[in-house]
């Protein structure tokens, strides 16, 4: 994909003067605004045109320079919005910001200077047309488009079937067994409860297992529990 | 659909939306759909130095990809219905 | 501790699911760093985090010296939605062994 604006010159030869699209792939005309003037960055605005708005991106072709166009695929577009506030901008207009490649910072000055526009490193667009009163479905239809343009879905494995690298942390969890062991000693005994009182050799090493683990309080509940049953 | 459920609730209500060219813009959420693309109103930028320009566009349309963070009203949260959700979530995952 | 959490691991987002409530530590993109605590979160790691604080780390190189100066900025935000597609990396809250 084209990050960024771009050149566009593929005109049909029909003479009406057309952006070719890329129909067999899908791309379709949304609509289409004529009497649109542009203008890139913090330059002046060019000669009306017309905006072709596809399914796939922004088109804009000077209505005078048959050479000139410009486009920007709305995956390229971080955000667009209506601005009226004079202040601002002098005419109402639809300002877009442009994702352009990162490390462009340093080279912008240089392209300002020397004159030479490098449309890879335009990160904002004004178009505007001259009916302001078409502002608003333009935002509208711009919104659609976007919406019709969702991030490319990277190629994730399945949720399922992923071959984790499991922690020794996370080992102690899944080692069960040796947890399920710990509850058969610690419940065993309880019958033991009631006869400690004669064999200490038997209640100590529970009594070992309350101080070290503190899972054994519940065990503990458990066998007072059962031990009552018991009795 | 957590993240979309949950903005759709919060139309209405004013959030910051900080993008990752670190742009903030405030505004009253308009609207979400399920990329988490997001409509402001009544917008305005929260750092003017940096974009002089765009203080006051009215409506405003935020690809969800180049969002960073959204900055949440605190009565926009309910932690306990978030946990919950949040459970459902990972479990239906 | 509520008694129907699964506390089984599976996979990694099984310990982002028992982390919820608990403070974590969020690594994202473009050296910015959070701590905040979980209320919510997605299997795209999107995430609303509560009582955040977040520190922004820059480097910058002294014209003279060429000596590295880093800087670092903090601030606080009572709750935030962060983009799954920024973190590089989230750790639980550390537990006692």
């Amino acid at each position: 994909m084209v990050v960024g604006l771009r050149d566009f010159t593929q005109r049909a030869g029909d003479g009406s003067g057309k952006p070719i699209l890329d129909e067999s792939n899908g791309e379709e005309l949304m609509h289409v605004q004529s009497s649109v003037a542009v203008a890139l960055g913090n330059r002046t605005v060019e000669s009306p045109g017309t905006l072709y708005i596809t399914s796939r991106k922004l088109i804009w072709l000077s209505d005078v320079d048959m050479a000139k166009g410009y486009a920007v695929d709305f995956l390229s577009i971080s955000l667009h919005a209506v601005s009226r506030d004079p202040e601002t901008y002098s005419s109402p207009c639809i300002y877009t910001q442009i994702d352009v490649e990162e490390d462009e910072d340093e080279d912008e000055s240089d392209t300002e200077s020397t004159g030479v526009l490098d449309l890879s490193k335009i990160r904002e667009m004004r178009l505007v047309p001259s009916d302001s009163s078409q502002l608003d479905t333009l935002f509208d239809i711009f919104c659609e488009c976007a919406e019709l343009n969702p991030e490319p879905i990277e190629e994730e494995e399945e949720e399922s079937g992923h071959n984790w690298v499991f922690s020794a942390d996370q080992m102690d969890v899944s080692g069960g067994g040796e947890e399920d062991a710990d509850w058969q000693i610690s419940q065993s005994p309880t019958s033991v409860i009631g006869h400690s009182n004669g064999e200490e050799g038997l209640a100590q090493p529970m009594l070992e297992l309350q101080i070290n683990d503190q899972r054994f309080e519940d065990a503990e509940e458990m066998a007072h529990e059962s031990g009552t049953k018991d009795h | 659909m957590l993240f979309f459920s949950y903005f759709k609730d919060l139309v209405g209500q004013e959030v910051t939306v900080e993008l990752k060219n670190d742009l903030a813009i405030r505004g009253t959420l308009h609207s979400v759909d399920q990329y988490l693309n997001i409509k402001l109103e009544n917008t305005r930028v929260v750092d003017q130095d940096k974009y002089p320009h765009m203080l006051s566009v009215r409506n405003c349309f935020i690809r969800g990809s180049v969002v960073r963070y959204v900055q949440l009203p605190p009565d926009g949260v309910d932690v306990d219905l978030l946990h919950d959700a949040a459970r459902r979530e990972a479990r239906g995952g | 501790m509520s008694g129907e959490e699964d506390a089984t691991v599976r996979e990694p987002l099984d310990l982002i699911r028992l982390s919820l409530d608990e403070r974590i530590y969020v690594k994202l993109r473009s050296d910015r760093e959070l701590r905040g605590k979980l209320h919510a979160f997605d299997q795209h790691l999107n995430m609303i985090l509560g009582d955040v604080e977040e520190v922004i780390t820059t480097v910058e190189i002294d014209d003279e010296t060429y000596e590295e100066i880093v800087r670092t900025t903090k601030r606080n935000i009572q709750f935030l939605f962060v983009r799954g597609d920024g973190v590089i990396l989230v750790s639980p809250p550390l537990r006692a062994p």
